[in-house]
């Protein structure tokens, strides 16, 4: 096997109790890396002013591929307030470390399966297999973002659209402004890669799930892009549902759907919903890819309050891993991991707090290592 | 790539292979073996070698009968059981060895049965001991014995093989004992377990014949399936102070052979495929006792263990170290003291020529002077039959070779092992003196660079492509009790027919309701685990399962299944695809997915077009599954001779 070069971040709070317990399952796989500690997050931020270092950078340049432990971030007010004195009148920001990695690679696809593993007491329903694939890089999370707005964005908007003549207001600082960018090249690249994904893992059909009836510009770019592509794949059944029905029809009916792609902010929305379908967060993985370069990351976060406890299930975290063994070509590596992972949370006999259990996560973590290991044998 | 010493030997008895076909880890052959010793268990073999066609003896010379297990025995019963092996050996001719004359193996080694460069089998699992003097030793089960008995061959799939090399000098109060014991508490089980292991390096020399039979011998307790020492100017001239023993050919042409360095069946070539290198100091390596009722442990002061231990008894005897070097080593520790008043020390040489050697060195002499209860040569309490076994409570220091609870007695008793020296000072102390430091050998296991693996070719197949439902039980390690119960194994009234009844009974009640006859059974790792029951694949096959696919099975499972004409196949890629994609609370779910296997291409198509490719079973495992097992095959290659 090709000696690979991971960036590794462990980053803040349990992603330093996380991400030791990854390197056990990749080294029970037999998986050969070198992993590159770079420094991210909070900690960064509040002795040195800034969350993601540029060595961080420069390594991640260097690496196959990148992985995240979890990061704690806070709104503007307390970040400032927490920055050490020496940096506190240097005009600093907080940008979350994970959306600048994302814009400097281009990391333009979120993806982030669920699946109801059988024995989860925690199942919202059984049977559960969805993929979501949330485009990363614009919509709703474009940064174009304005507070006040300048008289002449004001005018010029309101000059092109007259529905915009309704929110002049006297004072400038109780309006703000978000815009939603869609743009036809994002749009393609994510909807391709939801339909390759159908196609390939045997997935009958892809769901886009937008609002184009109301967010009529963009919407009708995403779904017509949607629609070309769709022609390609003759046997993939491409179906559209409103966001807001979607998230009764998850809840509802989370069986019948399989691939989703959806734009930044309603993709958000869906990633977390879906999760809580499956047992939590506790359950699911991520994968922030590029065309060619990735970041992997559990999607929790970095629960403060309970690290050094070895409570917090490391299953979203091995799952991240096994996302990256997939991007990688590692597909026996990643068939034997997340199959390893299904008969331990199938036997129900050891597993984290949040599945009914008693067990650490170290614990469970060997108990994973156990399986691959007779996988491996 | 050149072959393992284990590699040659299994080449030079296999039959019908190319002639240019190198045999290595993972072929299944035909082999001959030179000899097959078969003890006590004699009596059940005959009865499984009448069922053959033609059950007259292939060659009466093979083999090797010797009663060492139940000799103290004197009820009608086994008198009767002994009479007609006496009278099944007569009329057959064969080599024959009566209650008293010794244990079966050391036999096997002083009669050169078990000579350096051959292959000898037994139907008993220390046969690994003839690995001491260069001579490959397998264990065998009964069916085989019976099948050798007939036909002269057995097929046997050669495991991973093990490189363990002994570096430097031992220091003087160490002797093979306290190697094997080091090895196997130090040394994870599965790294051996059912591996072929191969000694070599520069510490050899240092290590006598006999110390090398003890570690061999105990390499059965580590879970090996044989232990091969190369052969050396030490193996040369022990066998040749035995040359009135054995046959004057056999003795030319290995002296022959070594006196030209010929390399064939004498040492390894370089550079061979091993699984696993072994690196072991022996300067490192310290006297060592047993922790009690393990092996997996020795024995340490520690918060347990302050006060020195009161033994009751203490054994000299066994295949592993009642030969004539330990039993004088014990009888010098014994000379000019007596034995500790509250212990019985139970002395049983390994054979009558033992004795006599001790007769006549004088150590014999000793043992008698020291007050010891001498027992007829043979097994005695290290299989905890006849005089001396231990009571409930009793503590006891042994020389053999085996101390899980019950195995020298009574279930509540404590047997710790070590060597006869250390066996002797205890039993004049009375006390077991705890080693003090903790061991540490020093011990470095690589593994093989798995780049270097050997593609396997596809062969072409004889069986027909077949077809059937995947029936999906997605557990690992089903045992064999799960398949087939075991209140049903030992009922002989319960017919072909109403065994597929009870299959997989225990692992899943509805397993009955949901098989349908031609279906395939998927399952996960380790199948057929546990027992070696045979019902566990007729059970299967009376319900109607054409094939079984897991990810693996268990090596008794596989050689039981083609034994009795049942495919398997290994694919872990279909299991885990099926698993992804049928993720179900059900231990056995119908997937309603038919699966067509095509043994020519080693490929399997799922009918929603996804394609696994797997490893066609060997030659030999197919042929039998194309005559319904191994009966049907010997019987129609019988008719065909």
């Amino acid at each position: 096997m090709h000696r690979y070069r991971i960036a590794w971040m462990p980053g803040d709070g349990v992603g330093n109790e996380l991400l030791p317990l990854g390197i056990k399952i990749l080294n029970t796989l037999k998986f050969k890396a070198d992993y590159i500690h770079c420094d991210i997050g909070w900690e960064k931020w509040k002795n040195e002013g800034n969350p993601l270092p540029d060595k961080t950078i420069s390594e991640l340049k260097k690496a196959d591929c990148g992985f995240l432990g979890a990061i704690t971030s806070k709104p503007k007010e307390e970040a400032l307030k927490a920055l050490k004195p020496e940096f506190k009148d240097k005009n600093l920001e907080y940008r979350s470390p994970i959306l600048q990695l994302r814009q400097k690679f281009n990391l333009h696809t979120n993806f982030r399966p669920c699946t109801s593993f059988v024995g989860n007491k925690n199942n919202h329903k059984e049977d559960i297999d969805l993929a979501i694939f949330r485009e990363n890089s614009e919509g709703m999370y474009s940064g174009v973002e304005f507070y006040p707005i300048p008289s002449s964005v004001f005018d010029a908007i309101e000059n092109q659209n007259k529905n915009m003549r309704k929110f002049r207001i006297e004072k400038s600082d109780d309006i703000a402004l978000s815009a939603r960018i869609i743009t036809k090249t994002a749009c393609k690249s994510i909807i391709q890669k939801a339909f390759e994904f159908a196609l390939l893992n045997n997935r009958s059909s892809v769901t886009l799930v937008d609002k184009p009836n109301v967010l009529r510009e963009t919407g009708s770019l995403f779904r017509q892009v949607a629609l070309d592509i769709s022609k390609n794949f003759p046997t993939i059944k491409f179906q559209e549902v409103n966001i807001d029905a979607m998230c009764m029809w998850l809840i509802k009916n989370p069986n019948d759907f399989q691939v989703i792609v959806a734009e930044n902010l309603f993709g958000d929305i869906l990633s977390d919903l879906s999760a809580q379908l499956v047992g939590g967060l506790g359950f699911a993985g991520s994968a922030n890819l590029g065309d060619n370069f990735a970041i992997f990351e559990p999607c929790h976060g970095s629960a403060p309050k309970y690290y050094g406890m070895n409570k917090v299930n490391p299953i979203a975290t091995f799952l991240s891993i096994k996302l990256m063994l997939d991007w990688l070509g590692e597909k026996f590596l990643s068939d034997v991991l997340f199959n390893s992972i299904q008969m331990v949370i199938k036997e129900e006999k050891i597993g984290t707090y949040d599945m009914g259990l008693k067990n650490s996560n170290i614990e469970l973590t060997d108990e994973i290592c156990k399986k691959i290991k007779i996988r491996l044998n | 790539m050149g072959q393992t010493l284990t590699e040659k030997i299994f080449q030079k008895h296999a039959l019908d292979i190319d002639p240019d076909q190198k045999i290595i880890s993972g072929d299944s052959i035909w082999l001959q073996p030179e000899h097959i010793l078969t003890h006590d268990n004699t009596s059940a073999i005959i009865p499984k070698f009448k069922k053959f066609k033609k059950h007259s003896i292939f060659n009466k010379h093979q083999p090797v009968i010797a009663l060492d297990h139940n000799i103290q025995d004197t009820s009608d019963s086994n008198l009767l059981k002994y009479s007609k092996i006496k009278n099944f050996c007569k009329k057959n001719e064969l080599n024959f060895f009566p209650e008293g004359r010794g244990i079966g193996h050391q036999i096997m080694i002083e009669e050169g049965f078990a000579f350096p460069g051959n292959l000898s089998v037994a139907s008993d699992s220390h046969a690994n001991m003839y690995g001491g003097i260069g001579c490959l030793g397998l264990p065998v089960v009964r069916t085989d014995a019976a099948g050798i008995w007939a036909t002269g061959k057995f097929w046997f799939k050669i495991p991973k093989i093990i490189n363990i090399i002994l570096l430097k000098k031992p220091i003087a109060s160490v002797t093979g004992k306290d190697i094997i014991l080091s090895l196997i508490s130090h040394i994870d089980r599965e790294i051996v377990l059912n591996k072929c292991l191969e000694f070599s390096g520069n510490g050899i020399k240092n290590l006598s014949v006999d110390d090398r039979l003890t570690i061999a011998n105990m390499s059965t307790e580590w879970g090996s399936l044989s232990a091969l020492f190369p052969i050396d100017k030490i193996t040369i001239s022990w066998v040749k102070n035995r040359n009135s023993r054995i046959h004057k050919d056999k003795l030319f042409n290995l002296l022959n052979n070594f006196k030209n360095n010929k390399t064939a069946y004498i040492k390894q070539d370089n550079n061979p495929n091993f699984e696993k290198t072994i690196k072991v100091d022996l300067s490192t390596i310290k006297p060592s006792i047993s922790e009690n009722n393990r092996l997996d442990k020795l024995l340490n002061v520690n918060t347990e263990n302050l006060k020195p231990i009161k033994i009751d008894k203490a054994f000299l005897l066994s295949c592993a170290n009642s030969r004539a070097s330990d039993l004088k080593k014990a009888a010098n520790k014994l000379k000019g003291k007596s034995i500790a008043s509250h212990v019985k020390l139970y002395v049983s040489p390994a054979s009558k020529n033992v004795e006599n050697e001790l007769k006549e060195s004088g150590h014999w002499k000793q043992f008698k002077k020291s007050g010891a209860h001498i027992l007829p040569a043979g097994c005695g309490p290290c299989i905890g039959l006849g005089a001396g076994i231990l009571k409930k409570g009793e503590v006891a220091i042994s020389a053999s070779n085996r101390n899980f609870p019950g195995r020298m007695g009574n279930i509540n008793s404590k047997a710790y092992l070590s060597s006869p020296e250390i066996v002797a000072e205890t039993a004049i102390n009375g006390y077991i003196n705890i080693p003090k430091n903790i061991h540490n050998p020093q011990i470095k296991i690589s593994s093989f660079d798995s780049s270097k693996k050997i593609k396997k070719t596809i062969n072409k197949s004889i069986l027909d492509n077949k077809s059937g439902h995947l029936l999906l039980c997605s557990n690992d390690n089903i045992t064999t009790d799960d398949i087939y119960p075991s209140k049903y194994t030992y009922d002989d009234t319960i017919s072909f027919k109403k065994m597929g009844y009870y299959a997989m009974e225990n692992y899943d009640p509805n397993f009955s309701k949901l098989c349908e006859a031609g279906d395939i059974l998927l399952a996960g790792y380790n199948f057929g685990i546990g027992s070696s029951r045979e019902q566990s694949i007729t059970s299967l096959k009376s319900k109607g399962v054409i094939l079984i696919i897991a990810c693996s099975y268990s090596e008794t499972f596989k050689r039981n299944a083609f034994n009795n004409g049942f495919g398997l196949i290994e694919c872990p890629e279909l299991f885990f695809y099926i698993n992804k994609n049928y993720n179900k609370k059900m231990k056995t779910l119908k997937t309603n997915m038919v699966l067509d296997i095509d043994f020519n291409k080693g490929l399997l198509k799922l009918d929603n077009g996804k394609k696994f490719k797997f490893d066609s079973m060997k030659k030999i495992e197919q042929e039998l599954v194309y005559y319904g097992g191994l009966n049907g095959y010997l019987n129609k290659k019988n008719d065909h001779a």
